[in-house]
């Protein structure tokens, strides 16, 4: 009786596929946050020697730390890795344990679809280019002035900014495949394997 | 409405969605956006603040910290150095009665000292050290319990990542946390190890005695566990340290931050070097990392939204202010606020306990008077806090390390693992006791240190 | 009451501008309008969001009125920057702030269009706090690793021969207490909140009248809730904003530098005024500096000498 269950696996692969590509992606990220450290911390330790610390070290890992977030949030969520309590909900019916979990699937999706929504304004908001029409024809919002930048290395802010949108575009697609996921085990009464 | 009834209202429509299994971090989410449309009447300024909010929150320079001791600890689980402490600890330990299980505490603590998470810690030296008590004849309940129990030696032996958060929510200092987790930490060890002697006295036929090992070996098995020592040495040690005797001061080589880093870096190049980490361990690593990382800022996000519409019922304010004019004891409330942690943490995970919790219980806990100032108020109160919430992990029905170690040997019913690790709490219980009524215990170091 | 003004800023209450400025502030606006507004402060960003997130959430109207500093914004609002260059501002905070006012009417009218601006106000003299000796000469910054506080700033320290190590603020008495950093660069009015009097064993300060760097502020409330005030409660708000009411702010800024000076003092520690030899050779670079960013500026189209010769101006006119 489930919803084009071929389908949905066969999207469910491709769907995971990405998932791991892009939470190695940020743990790649991650690695070279923390590498680009250990250079710093070398380099600070023989300032006398003509070294230095890595220029902007700290805002690197800052902004590292949240696209590597963004990237693992479509894997994570894909796994149902949101800490849920389900002490009550275990005396349920399976049927009924199944239809929670589509309705908590169904909640994750709205958020990430908000997050995304919002993101994107923050972005169109730090993203000083466009000409007006285009900017509302897009819902980019209030246009800066002049665009904000990093404290050291300013660097653009909407340039990491428009890389979460990736993550955030990700999790949006990966919580709506999640969605149809557990519709699907609300169908069949019972909860899959994730 | 006034703010208080709004407050508890909010909580308590929030628990209600958390029991209907609505993942934490949005039960959060939707009370702080719906309570402060509420408020506000009209979504405009949760929405507008979201347009910066999720991106400021991923990339707050003191969170992360996180994610880098999450790597951490997941490249010591992939590189062998669980089954050395374990090694080590059981050559030295082995020969008692019980010494097996003992020997699971010490690799334990041995673990936390380099992992910042109890549910790695707990599974790591599940993996190791179950097949091996099973194999010698402990009892499920003891084997299962004591590897539950140490799990959260994970936590509460610095690095710790709920340290890290909740030194961030309480404006303290992050390294004066970890050393006044260190001595509480290891009271924590002896207390297991000193529960293990008492349990296996009262049931003499849950655990055997293995043959004793000669002091060559012992010493030998113990050098294998430099990897950790000097891991745990330079990242605690270079926090904390004094690296340059030339220069007069305390010369660290690192901040907390560059600590964690450092420590993934060290811990992932010692892997590679011995071959131990592969590129599917690697890989294995960063899942895992994720998982967790997203989890963990999916709830920071969360928290941030519900610390707002909080804060806008100033319900923390009117808690504060009652608890004074009331007239309570300081320790009376204190002890009312352990206990509902006690309570909860049958059923939550000790993170969402935390950043529900803090807003509400440290204004009122800095406001009284505990006979010492508020920094180290607030930083006993913290380790306090800390170890009834790791409770919370080893408290059925709802204990993560319970389930851990049941997934690691499913084929032991989880209610022996109830059981067996019914004494461990107690042995919790007690060191909290003691930990209240002594406060220098925990604050000792911090003034050796600063 | 009438209306509840949420207002929203991202340090201690107990902070000299929370203190000695916000707080008065609202207790004054309470008493102006006969209890008709009503000013609810939330202190240590408690309604959420991030300080740099602070004037997004004034104009978008998730506060009413907040305390911000653009430059955490770093290139959105390049012609405030003029107030943070080398020796710009008077070691008068009030001023100073006064100043500020002024140059802000003439200059950033259009920028900060899209908010309601009550005040504008900067700080006192920044200090240079350290380990060990005092720097006395600019040799001694030779090698030093210092915290800056800002852009303009870590350009000043890294000419000076420094290596600026950046990190956010809260981590600095962790990183000077363990020697991770020589020293920072901050006024005295933040010394005891972070406790640097007990970690640092000397503070430098230039001597002369014009103060090494400086960071500009912000007080302003959404257009909207303004605008939906009754005529009488604008003209309270009205009551309490502009040239007084930045010098005001200044000045509990003044307030607090001269706490924290005198409790340092207490300490024992070292205080070293820089003679005018050394502030001379200071002033040569930082005039460096202050060409450059007239020329950056000027690449972005605003009149960056005119800017500096006003800004120089205003502060003379209210200082000297
Ligand atoms: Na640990
Ligand atoms: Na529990």
């Amino acid at each position: 009786m489930a919803i084009a269950i071929n389908a949905e696996r066969r999207v469910g692969r491709i769907i995971e596929t990405a998932s791991r590509g892009m939470a190695i992606g940020g743990g790649i990220l991650l690695t070279a946050m923390a590498v680009m450290t250990v250079v710093s911390i070398i380099g600070r330790m023989f300032t006398g020697f003509g070294l230095g610390p890595v220029r902007g070290d700290y805002e690197l890992v800052a902004n590292g730390c949240a696209l590597a977030v963004f990237s693992f949030l479509p894997f994570c969520q894909l796994k149902r890795g949101h800490v849920t309590v389900d002490i009550l909900t275990t005396q349920f019916s399976q049927r009924a344990q199944a239809i929670i979990g589509f309705l908590g699937d169904l909640l994750i999706a709205i958020a990430a679809i908000v997050i995304f929504k919002q993101l994107w304004h923050g972005f169109g908001e730090k993203y000083p280019y466009g000409s007006d029409a285009m900017r509302d024809a897009l819902g980019m919002g209030y246009k800066p002035f002049f665009p904000e930048t990093t404290y050291e290395l300013e660097i653009p802010v909407w340039i990491p900014y428009g890389l979460a949108l990736i993550g955030a575009a990700m999790f949006v697609v990966a919580a709506l495949y999640t969605v149809w996921r557990s519709l699907n085990w609300a169908i069949d009464g019972q909860e899959g394997a994730v | 409405m006034t703010g208080l009834t709004l407050a508890l209202t909010g909580f308590a429509l929030m628990l209600g969605g958390i029991f209907l299994r609505v993942p934490i971090a949005l039960a959060m989410a939707m009370t702080g956006f719906f309570g402060t449309w509420y408020v506000l009447g009209t979504p405009n300024a949760p929405m507008a603040q979201l347009k910066s909010m999720t991106y400021e929150t991923f990339s707050n320079q003191g969170l992360s910290i996180v994610p880098l001791f999450l790597l951490m600890g997941q490249f010591a689980t992939r590189t062998g150095m669980s089954s050395a402490l374990f090694r080590a600890a059981s050559d030295w330990l082995g020969h008692r009665k019980g010494g097996i299980a003992m020997a699971s505490v010490g690799a334990c603590a041995g673990f936390g000292a380099i992992c910042g998470s109890s549910l790695a810690t707990a599974s790591t030296m599940g993996q190791v050290a179950l097949p091996e008590m099973r194999k010698r004849g402990y009892s499920d309940s003891l084997s299962t319990g004591v590897l539950a129990a140490g799990g959260t030696l994970g936590i509460l032996i610095p690095p710790s990542v709920i340290l890290v958060i909740y030194a961030i929510m309480a404006e303290q200092n992050i390294v004066k946390m970890f050393m006044a987790a260190m001595v509480p930490g290891i009271l924590a060890a002896l207390g297991y190890i000193l529960t293990v002697a008492i349990y296996v006295r009262v049931r003499p036929d849950s655990a055997t005695t293995a043959e004793r090992i000669p002091m060559k070996e012992r010493f030998k098995t113990f050098a294998a566990t430099w990897p950790v020592i000097v891991i745990f040495g330079m990242t605690m040690g270079g926090i904390v340290g004094d690296w340059n005797w030339v220069k007069p001061g305390p010369q660290a080589l690192f901040t907390p931050n560059e600590a964690a880093a450092f420590g993934a870096t060290a811990t992932a190049l010692y892997g590679i070097l011995v071959g131990r980490l592969s590129l599917d361990g690697f890989v294995q690593a960063i899942y895992e990392t994720g998982k967790a990382t997203a989890m963990i800022f999916f709830i920071l996000l969360g928290a941030e939204m519900f610390k707002g519409f909080l804060a806008l019922t100033r319900a923390p304010d009117m808690l504060a202010d009652w608890v004074l004019t009331a007239q309570f004891t300081p320790i009376t409330v204190l002890i009312v606020m352990l206990i509902a942690y006690l309570i909860f943490g049958c059923v939550m995970d000790s993170l969402s306990m935390i950043l529900l919790t803090i807003p509400i219980f440290l204004p009122v806990i800095e406001v009284l008077d505990f006979g010492m100032n508020v920094e180290d108020t607030a930083i006993w109160f913290g380790i306090l806090a800390l170890i009834v919430v790791e409770v919370g992990l080893i408290t059925p029905p709802v204990g993560m390390n319970l389930f851990i170690i049941n997934g690691v040997a499913q084929d032991i019913p989880i209610s022996r693992t109830y059981a067996g690790v019914a004494p461990f709490v107690l042995s919790d219980l007690v060191r909290v006791v003691i930990l209240v009524s002594f406060p220098a215990i925990t604050l000792w170091l911090v003034g050796v240190m600063f | 009451q009438d209306v509840t003004l949420r207002c929203q800023h991202f340090i201690s209450p107990k902070g000299s501008v929370p203190a000695f400025f916000i707080t008065p502030w609202a207790e004054k606006i309470e008493k102006d309008s006969g209890g008709r507004i009503k000013v609810e402060i939330y202190p240590a960003m408690q309604l959420g969001g991030k300080p740099p997130a602070l004037y997004d959430q004034i104009r978008d109207g998730v506060i009413d009125c907040g305390w911000a500093i653009p430059a955490y914004t770093p290139g959105r609002f390049p012609e405030a920057e003029a107030f943070e260059l080398p020796f710009m501002t008077s070691m008068s905070g009030e001023a100073s702030s006064k100043a500020a006012w002024d140059y802000t009417a003439k200059y950033m009218g259009e920028r900060f269009g899209d908010i309601h601006l009550m005040a504008v106000h900067v700080h006192g003299p920044g200090v240079v706090h350290k380990k060990g000796p005092a720097v006395k000469t600019l040799a001694d910054f030779d090698g030093l690793k210092l915290r800056g506080p800002s852009r303009q700033a870590n350009k000043l320290l890294e000419k000076l021969g420094a290596t600026p190590i950046g990190m956010p603020v809260p981590a600095f008495p962790e990183a000077l207490s363990k020697g991770v950093v020589d020293g920072g660069v901050i006024p005295w009015e933040i010394v005891p909140p972070l406790k640097v009097q007990e970690l640092a064993d000397s503070h430098s300060q230039v001597g002369g009248d014009r103060a090494l760097y400086n960071t500009y502020f912000i007080w302003g409330m959404n257009k909207d809730t303004y605008a939906g005030l009754p005529d009488d409660l604008k003209a309270v708000i009205d009551a309490n904003s502009g040239l007084e009411t930045s010098g005001w702010a200044g000045a509990a800024m003044d307030k607090g530098d001269d706490i924290g000076e005198k409790i340092t003092i207490e300490t024992g520690n070292e205080v070293y005024t820089m003679d005018d030899a050394m502030v001379a050779e200071l002033k040569v670079i930082g005039e460096e500096l202050t060409n450059a960013w007239i020329e950056e500026v000027t690449s972005k189209g605003l009149d960056g000498q005119a800017m500096v010769d006003d800004a120089r101006a205003l502060v003379a006119k209210y200082s000297d």
